[in-house]
């Protein structure tokens, strides 16, 4: 038991995290080839217009539920809707925001494109400190938006219902949808569509968000996520999860490492001492801030309240050292 | 019957005494320090012991207290004066909360807790402003003798002049712009004395002053002092009937206390 | 001649400070000091006594203020930091001549060792952090003596958006100054290497923090080799402190030494412990009370933190210094100054400490205006305090050694009761 401690105390977070990831792109674009279909509730990226996927995102889902009338919501048809959704707190619940940081393939390919970007030694933009503030919030208005956009479809808002077309309005924005079928080389959605105005801006705005998607992941790091409503919907569940980031503030000296590593440079994990549940709408628990601090016991990620992985000062040194001899 | 004794080594007096098995007074003898520690706290020692009709061989433990405490060799232990003078001071009167002590060259202010031992404490700095030393330099000065000095503050009548510095080095000056100013001696003597009261209550404050004060050390003998810190601190003052070997007599208790349990407190 | 004058006082206070460090190494009892001690004591000797004896002064020195310089952009534009911060009393009476009375005895003392040359040999430049007041002074003085001196702008504050963006362009500034100093760049390999050496010894002196909980070391053992750390190449100095590490280790597995967990156990915190003035740990110790930890910017403030930083380019290893050297800070100069009791209670907790002593030099005002904040908070964990005003001589051994004393039996008896 004490070996196994200290096995996780000195892991290596970050080549861990890196095989996962694969793992997980792998499953989500390729899964279906070995027949795989977990689940249509999946609290990640799992883009269904990947052919090949093995479950596909909560969002579409939920965004197809949502156009039906009220009133059918509240009949027998709304169990369907309760039942999606319980799906996707289960799954949610096991991972919390792991789910970001490990599994999610769109995740998964800006911190590929990262990697890109350090390689040929070209540093990473960051945001300025109210910037970030004030961006932040986007993710929610989008996480309206895609709930409230369906629900005019089937319910008269405006005087009479949106055109049908309006169905999946946050998919036709995201990149998931252009980029990741492009795995199984598939590049139909790869294009704009002139078959109607509505279609066409909606694919055009698709178009310039797969642009901007891949210049923004080239200058900063996990460019999309600041934006994404997945994590929104994630962090207002947060609190339900069996996973949790806690921090002890009476350990932390303020030396800022956490923030330094941070992907997102969420300031809060350096600067918030009292709060114990530390996790940010931001955070992807990609878990380098754990990795980072040298103060025994300060950032723990507990599972079930039992500490997975845990800051110590002998992993911290370990890592950097393993750090000096890859350079 | 065994004897423990505890030997103060102050800045101006060296002061021994004896306890018995029951902590009771046996035996004092006090001499000044004057310039060799060793030798003198020896003499005093031995005129202990002349006292007791004893040996060394007959003293069960020897504790030393004291500025020069570690300069004594035949000590067993040793201890900080601040313990000792708690230590004698609660033998003495278990309801003491506050003692304040004057000696040669610092002014100490010990607070204890229901069991006697030393809560808080505060003591002077380097400078030996308002301690014993600045009252002998005042009855220099004056043309007195120290002992001389309570009675006459008695005779002082009125309002005392203030002295601005309870510095002994400044004090000569200010003593002589008193007297030039036509201030009668007792006068003079106890504006001395509320001088060092004054800064006696302030240093009190710090620690915290209980409703009965234990006033101790050489200069405790000097009533004009009592009546000052009295009137200064507005509480009672109570001063031991021997209040110059308090120190000595509470060392003699720790050397006592050791003996009973010797693995508790052993520094040698 | 001026000239001729000034070189009599040089000469005059080098032979005081060799009387002077000789007196307090020969404080020390060597009866228990551990045999990797030696190199520590032999340094020391060397730097106070023989400082042109030290073996890297190829490199050209960069003389710093306080704990807040970024040592590792000094050692990456290749060469070697010495920090300043030294007490000695010979140095305090000189730049008594120099600065007020009242000023505090550290600043006195960096300004009399810079009258006296001593150092400034090897020094070819100065950098001091605008700190305290006395530090700040006490640089404009030195610069008046013809030494290039570099003003590290530090914000009064750590916890702002501004303070931050401030430091980062202070310590940008000083990047450049230093390349025009060494007329060498610093650069993602030469910062990279300097950073990891420096992260070699934060680990050593962790180990050794760990040991100093354990009260295998003597206090006064702990500062020399922090003190040491002030000079020494980083290198040699992990080196040398791993091997001190191991025959301390050793010795707590044969069970040596630890007798003293038992004793009343103290935090030392405050003015920091500057050689050759160690006399408060050196009574401390003698009183019976092992200092298990510190908060003073001459040991664990300056050595515990280790930057990290995810990307290995220049920029971002720049900020994860700047970082490193604001945010933890806790000198009594930034306001507001929470973490500073924050970082003293988790020590005490941490290290299951009895007492804290809080030293100040008279003239330190900060430390001493932080005090009954610091009182008030060690009350609330039922902690009791021993608050000292001194300076850097020994004349005042009886008053404060009685207080020690006292302190420590008190909380020995206290313990007893429990």
């Amino acid at each position: 038991m004490r070996k196994l401690r200290e096995m996780l105390d000195k892991a290596d977070i970050n080549q861990f995290r890196f095989w996962t990831q694969i793992f997980f792109f792998a499953l989500f674009i390729y899964g279906g080839w070995w027949a795989l279909n977990w689940s249509e509730r999946l609290p990640v990226f799992a883009c269904a217009f990947v052919q090949d996927r093995c479950g596909s995102c909560y969002l579409l889902g939920l965004q197809h539920q949502m156009t039906a009338p009220v009133s059918r919501m509240f009949s027998l048809a709304g169990l369907g809707i309760l039942t999606g959704f319980l799906t996707f707190l289960i799954w949610f619940v096991l991972l919390n925001k792991a789910w970001c940081g490990y599994a999610c393939p769109l995740g998964t390919l800006q911190d590929w494109i990262t990697k890109i970007r350090s390689g040929i030694g070209v540093r990473r933009s960051q945001y300025s400190e109210t910037g970030f503030k004030r961006l932040k919030r986007i993710k929610y208005a989008l996480l309206i938006l895609l709930i409230l956009i369906p629900l005019a479809i089937g319910n008269t808002i405006f005087g009479s219902g949106l055109s049908h077309e309006f169905e999946i309005p946050f998919c036709m924005i995201c990149p998931g949808r252009t980029v990741l079928p492009i795995f199984n080389a598939d590049f139909s959605q790869l294009m704009i569509d002139f078959s109607t105005s509505t279609k066409m801006i909606l694919t055009a705005l698709g178009m310039a968000v797969t642009g901007g998607f891949f210049v923004g992941a080239f200058v900063k790091k996990r460019f999309f996520c600041l934006f994404c409503p997945m994590s929104a919907l994630q962090y207002l569940l947060s609190r339900l999860s069996v996973l949790r980031l806690v921090k002890d503030g009476g350990k932390c000296t303020r030396c800022n490492n956490c923030v330094q590593v941070c992907d997102v440079g969420i300031r809060q994990i350096a600067e918030n001492m009292e709060k114990g549940d530390i996790l940010q709408d931001d955070c992807m628990l990609c878990l380098k801030c754990v990795a980072a601090c040298p103060e025994n016991d300060c950032l723990q990620l507990k599972f079930l309240n039992i500490p997975v992985f845990r800051s110590t000062d002998t992993g911290f040194f370990c890592r950097m050292e393993k750090k000096e001899r890859g350079i | 019957m065994p004897y423990f004794v505890g030997i103060d080594i102050g800045s101006a007096g060296i002061k021994a005494a004896a306890v018995d098995e029951a902590g009771n007074l046996a035996g004092f003898a006090v001499c000044p320090t004057g310039g060799s520690f060793a030798k003198n706290a020896q003499k005093a020692f031995e005129e202990l012991l002349q006292q007791l009709c004893m040996r060394r061989e007959d003293i069960a433990r020897v504790v030393s207290t004291g500025y020069g405490r570690k300069l004594f060799k035949p000590a067993d232990e040793f201890v900080s004066e601040i313990t000792a003078n708690a230590r004698g001071a609660f033998r003495i009167d278990a309801g003491v909360r506050t003692v304040i002590n004057v000696g040669g060259q610092d002014v100490k202010v010990i607070r204890l807790n229901e069991a006697g031992n030393v809560v808080n404490f505060a003591m002077n700095d380097k400078c030996a402003a308002g301690t014993g030393r600045f009252l002998e330099m005042a009855a220099r000065i004056l043309e007195f003798n120290v002992d001389q000095l309570g009675e006459l503050h008695a005779e002082f009548q009125g309002v005392p002049p203030t002295l601005a510095s309870t510095c002994a080095v400044f004090a000569e000056t200010e003593i002589i712009s008193l007297l030039a100013a036509g201030h009668p001696k007792p006068q003079v003597i106890a504006g001395v004395h509320y001088s060092i009261a004054r800064r006696m209550a302030g240093l009190a404050r710090t620690v915290g002053v209980a409703d009965v004060i234990f006033f101790d050390g050489g200069p405790a003998e000097n009533c004009g002092l009592v009546e000052a810190l009295r009137n200064t601190l507005i509480r009672k003052i109570v001063v031991p009937h021997l209040p110059q070997i308090t120190t000595a007599y509470g060392a003699a208790l720790t050397a006592r206390a050791s003996e009973a349990s010797p693995a508790a407190d052993v520094r040698r | 001649m001026a000239s001729e004058e000034q070189s009599r006082m040089a000469q005059s206070i080098r032979m005081h400070l060799a009387m002077e460090t000789e007196d307090v190494l020969g404080r020390i009892s060597m009866d228990e000091a551990p045999q990797a001690m030696g190199y520590f004591y032999r340094k020391l000797r060397q730097f106070f006594q023989q400082p042109e004896g030290l073996g890297h002064f190829d490199k050209p020195g960069i003389g710093t203020f306080c704990a807040q310089v970024p040592l590792e952009l000094i050692e990456a534009a290749g060469a070697r930091p010495v920090r300043l911060c030294m007490a000695a009393g010979i140095w305090d009476q000189a730049g008594g001549e120099l600065l007020p009375a009242k000023s505090c005895s550290v600043v006195k003392a960096m300004a009399g060792m810079a009258a006296s040359q001593l150092f400034f040999s090897g020094v070819c430049a100065v950098v001091a952090p605008t700190t305290c007041d006395g530090k700040k002074k006490c640089a404009d003085l030195i610069e008046t003596m013809g030494i290039a001196v570099h003003r590290l702008e530090m914000p009064p504050s750590k916890l702002s958006r501004a303070a931050r963006n401030y430091w980062r362009e202070s310590v940008e500034t000083f990047m450049a100054q230093l390349q025009g100093w060494t007329k060498q760049k610093i650069t993602r390999k030469s910062l990279h290497t300097a950073i990891h050496r420096r992260l070699m010894a934060t680990e050593q002196f962790r180990r050794l923090c760990r040991l100093q909980t354990k009260g295998v070391l003597r206090a006064v053992d702990y500062f020399l080799v922090t003190q040491t750390g002030f000079f020494d190449d980083v290198e040699a100095w992990t080196l040398a402190l791993s091997d001190l590490c191991a025959e301390l280790e050793a010795r707590v597995a044969e069970g040596r030494g630890i007798e003293k967990q038992n004793r009343p156990r103290m935090l030392l915190t405050g003015s920091p412990v500057l050689f050759p003035n160690i006399k408060v740990p050196l009574w401390i110790e003698q009183a019976g009370g092992p200092i298990v930890t510190d908060e003073l910017c001459s040991a664990t403030d300056m050595f515990h933190d280790a930057p990290a930083y995810d990307e290995t380019c220049l920029h971002d290893m720049v900020s994860a210094l700047c970082d490193r050297y604001l945010s933890p800070c806790v000198c009594a100069c930034l306001s507001p100054n929470p973490d500073r009791i924050r970082k003293m209670i988790s020590l005490c907790r941490q290290a299951r400490v009895d007492g804290v002593v809080y030293q100040t030099f008279s003239g330190c005002l900060s430390y001493a205006m932080e005090r009954n904040a610091v009182a008030k908070a060690l009350a609330d964990e039922k902690l009791p305090l021993l608050y000292i005003e001194t300076d850097a001589g020994f004349e005042d051994q009886g008053q404060l050694s009685t207080r020690i004393d006292a302190f420590i039996e008190s909380v020995q008896a206290k313990r007893r009761n429990f």
